[in-house]
């Protein structure tokens, strides 16, 4: 049960750290840059938000399977296949919430008003510590509530884990996937602890947001 | 004169063009003109937020700018500090983080003053350790004014920093732009649509218009040249003048020295010594040919008129008295009907509740 619980974690906290500078990064294009292409990027970012998550697993299937370039580079690297192994439900659960944490942080940096980043500039602070020391901390509130809808996406993930990474137990099975096993097999109380487990997990996850964001208004407004 | 900045700027934007060579002398410029002028663009374009199409824009002969050669200093290399209307402050920072914000990004040898000398000037002791998001719209200007300077900048911008605060606020902020502009030899660009702000800050002015520049010269052809009359709100023109503070005269009234004249004022809060600024609007003082006696009205100012300003209605009358301008505001037919021309001997009658303090505290 305990190494339940960690590989779930594993699988969702790396899935995060993974998304979180590509989904700044994006989210900075988007929200801020014009850029060629916009409609198409948003589009496809948003993607795997609209598409079935089993039909998104059976795109990354393709992507990264035994006889996919991704797969063989892998092996050629690493020596070993990325499908049905944890890497596989990161990856799931990282293309599967990133459109969540991405929308946040586009919203978060559209609301931030420009003036205050040309006054930094005026200040003498270049563009990086400009987007550093002034925009993302004004998108702070957008940030961490992107961050965790991302994660609560990804220790939730079902569908695409299931397709790409199987349902190994002790390999990739996480706590969506014993649930659905255990119910399968008729363990009700088994399932019920960890439904029970999953119930703290996103409670918890709400009271860190919601302490968070507490803490980061208090600043300004002392 | 020395010069400060070049200017040669086209930049077009759809129907709209600015066109505008100019070269700015040392000082506080003002750049008057009506809305959708193209002032905050110019501003934008020295700042540069915005690139001109085409042009050169050199400051304190320092090209910042340049097509040709294909010059275009970011922001931060160019040394210009940028005062917003809204003040701009960092929300996320405390006022002394704001203050700290561009001082420790300069370094130590280009900075002009010490962070307590600003906090002192602007008066931000008591605010200084506050988040800014409880701050009056006075102080939040004073901030941002005091992390400009902070910056240490070679020119200062201004886009209408005065238009969103009360009396006493412009007063004490028109004070300290005087005070940096000569103290720290600091030049400055001052966008505003107040004729008043204009004559009691600026050392020239230049007049623009659909993007082009318009006319230029000493600010007081702002009340004079026709190609500004009709969008200049003349009915509100004040006079604003710094004196030193005298005393108090009675419970109710004080008394100031401005240049070599003692007017009565209502009850100033500023000891005596120190300086204050009034403002007096130029419809409230009447103009008489002839010593009043027995008149209510505690100011009677012997004064010389030094120019006739005749353009649409009313007649700006520039008067000397002593060292320092009064301008009144009279209809064309009192101007005939007591014949008055340069040079005339005249007296300014101003009640002592028509001379407003603008004072801080």
């Amino acid at each position: 049960m305990f190494d339940l619980i960690l590989l779930s974690l594993q699988v969702a906290v790396i899935a995060t750290l993974i998304n979180i500078p590509i989904a700044i990064y994006v989210g900075w294009l988007i929200g801020r840059k014009n850029i060629k292409g916009k409609l198409i990027l948003e589009t496809l970012i948003s993607l795997p938000l609209a598409l079935p998550p089993v039909v998104t697993g059976y795109f990354l299937l393709i992507l990264v399977g035994r006889e996919a370039p991704i797969g063989q580079l892998s092996r050629f690297i690493f020596g070993a296949d990325i499908v049905f192994t944890w890497v596989a439900s990161a990856i799931a659960a990282s293309v599967v919430s990133f459109p969540l944490m991405v929308r946040a942080i586009i919203v978060a940096m559209q609301g931030v008003d420009t003036t205050l980043e040309r006054s930094a500039r005026s200040l003498g602070a270049g563009p990086l510590r400009t987007f550093f020391k002034i925009t993302m901390p004004l998108c702070y509130n957008g940030l961490v509530a992107g961050v965790l809808l991302g994660f609560v996406r990804a220790i939730g993930e079902f569908g695409a884990t299931i397709v790409v990474a199987g349902n190994i137990p002790g390999r990739t099975q996480t706590i969506p996937l014993a649930i659905y096993s255990k119910v399968q097999l008729g363990k009700d109380s088994e399932a019920l602890n960890l439904i029970l487990i999953s119930t703290l997990m996103a409670i918890m996850t709400l009271i860190v947001h919601h302490w968070l964001i507490i803490r980061g208004t208090k600043k300004g407004a002392g | 004169m020395t010069v400060s900045i070049e200017l040669n700027v086209k930049k077009k934007y759809g129907e709209f063009e600015l066109a505008l060579q100019a070269v700015i002398g040392n000082g506080i410029t003002g750049i008057f003109g009506p809305s959708a002028s193209g002032k905050s663009t110019l501003l934008n374009c020295i700042a540069g937020f915005e690139d001109p199409d085409r042009g050169l824009i050199t400051l304190n002969s320092k090209t910042v700018f340049s097509s040709r050669s294909r010059i275009n200093l970011s922001p931060e290399k160019r040394r210009v500090g940028y005062v917003h209307q809204h003040s701009a402050l960092f929300p996320h920072l405390t006022v002394r983080e704001n203050l700290e914000f561009g001082y420790k990004l300069t370094e130590k040898y280009r900075r002009i003053g010490n962070l307590e000398d600003i906090v002192h000037l602007l008066q931000l002791e008591q605010i200084i350790e506050r988040g800014v998001m409880n701050l009056s719209g006075g102080e939040r200007q004073r901030v941002a004014l005091g992390r400009s300077l902070a910056a240490s900048p070679d020119l200062l911008l201004l886009d209408e920093p005065l238009a969103s605060l009360d009396l006493p606020f412009r007063g004490f902020i028109l004070e300290k732009l005087r005070e940096v502009s000569r103290g720290w030899n600091l030049d400055m660009i001052y966008v505003s649509h107040s004729v008043s702000e204009m004559i009691a800050l600026a050392d020239s002015v230049i007049v623009i218009r659909n993007g082009m520049k318009v006319v230029e010269g000493n600010s007081s052809l702002l009340l004079n040249n026709s190609s500004v009359a009709d969008y200049v709100d003349y009915g509100s023109f004040e006079n604003i003048l710094q004196g030193v503070v005298e005393g108090p005269v009675d419970e109710n009234l004080s008394s100031i020295t401005i240049g070599n004249v003692r007017l009565i004022t209502p009850k100033l809060t500023s000891g005596k010594g120190k300086q204050a600024t009034v403002s007096i609007k130029a419809s409230d003082i009447i103009v008489s040919k002839y010593p009043p006696a027995a008149i209510s009205a505690r100011n009677i100012l012997k004064a010389n008129i030094s120019s006739i300003n005749r353009s649409e209605n009313p007649t700006f009358i520039d008067c000397d008295i002593g060292g320092c301008i009064l301008t009144a505001a009279l209809t064309n037919q009192s101007v005939l009907d007591l014949g008055l021309r340069t040079s005339d001997e005249v007296y300014l009658i101003i009640k002592a509740t028509s001379v407003t303090p603008m004072e801080l505290y």
